[in-house]
């Protein structure tokens, strides 16, 4: 009772704490829904609906293509930083050993953006017309045949790895010192397409 | 108890410098004395100096646990997978280890100045008071 005695009688200081609890307050939950916004972006961001393609062309060199989609259902804008594609095949012969196929890096700029809610599709389609590339791939048919497995350059199966990064929003995220490194990985998504499975 | 906040988002904002608004951006200067300036109502509003103190410690130990819940707000109350699986309570301790002990002394720095400003008030009042009765 004193306490609220002493509330009423010093009004203004009284008050002044109040509007100072009731602003932090807000911030707390503001942060906090960010933080879950930021958590969720995390979880729900996905890479679906690959679609893998070989074409033999009319001038012998092979076309390989993917398209991919990213589904961003968050609240919060991805910002990408790198794209890589790359199509290799298992060897048989030695088996953890893979012969490359292609191999795509790029580092967009400011095109590269999902906005919220939204899905991009990405299309990557490379001309292989290199004869050494080629001449490895016969040699995995020819090597195939005679294990008794017959290929064709469309039908050979094609390990497609297609990673994107990104940063969500605006967020912060230069930090260097050790302990703070996971405030970076906090609002960085990675995902992965690998050989037919999400990652 | 309406210090308790504060400190929750102080707290908060210590280990998510980049989600939260505003930040401090992990200054601990900052955040010492503000600790400083939210124990001073404690110090205003209570004569006594243990009890102010007492006050200070309970709002601390209320704004931490406030800050606790904020930080496993998306487990608790979302079904979203931890991000720091296996010690995440262990993780917000160890960063906030040393943020407590300046919000503890930050906060009895605070009592002395709400002290002595409740002092100097109550000197001004009286001396006033007097003045008015003499006229």
């Amino acid at each position: 009772m004193g306490v609220m005695k002493d509330f009423r009688r010093r009004w203004f200081v009284a008050a002044l704490s109040i509007v100072a609890a009731l602003f932090f307050t807000g911030s707390l939950i503001f942060s906090s829904l960010t933080y879950v916004s930021v958590l969720s972006a995390r979880q729900n961001v996905t890479l679906a609906n690959a679609a893998e393609h070989a074409e033999m062309l009319s001038n012998g060199s092979l076309s390989i293509s993917l398209a991919i989609d990213l589904d961003n259902p968050s609240r919060e804008v991805l910002n990408i930083v790198s794209i890589s594609w790359s199509v290799k095949v298992l060897n048989s012969t030695l088996p953890l050993e893979y012969i490359p196929v292609i191999s795509v890096y790029t580092v967009p700029t400011e095109y590269a953006e999902v906005g919220r809610h939204q899905v991009k599709s990405f299309e990557y389609e490379q001309c292989i017309s290199d004869p050494q590339a080629l001449s490895r791939l016969l040699g995995f048919i020819n090597h195939s045949t005679s294990e008794g497995t017959d290929y064709t350059l469309e039908s050979i199966p094609y390990i497609h790895d297609f990673r994107v990064v990104a940063w969500l929003g605006d967020y912060e995220h230069d930090y260097d010192y050790s302990k703070e490194l996971y405030l970076n990985d906090m609002v960085k998504i990675e995902r992965r397409y690998h050989g037919g499975e999400y990652n | 108890m309406i210090c308790a906040p504060a400190i929750a988002f102080m707290t908060f904002d210590f280990v998510f410098p980049n989600v939260a608004t505003p930040s401090l951006e992990k200054n601990l200067l900052v955040a010492f004395l503000l600790s400083a300036l939210f124990g001073t109502p404690a110090g205003y509003f209570h004569s006594r100096t243990d009890l102010a103190i007492g006050t200070v410690l309970l709002y601390i130990t209320i704004g931490y646990l406030l800050a606790l819940v904020a930080y496993s707000a998306p487990f608790l109350f979302y079904d979203f997978e931890a991000v720091f699986p296996g010690l995440y309570v262990m993780f917000f301790l160890n960063m906030t280890v040393i943020l407590v002990m300046l919000f503890v002394f930050g906060g009895i720095i605070g009592v002395i100045l709400g002290q002595i400003l409740r002092e100097t008030f109550e000197m001004d009042e009286t001396s006033q008071t007097f003045t008015r009765w003499r006229s």
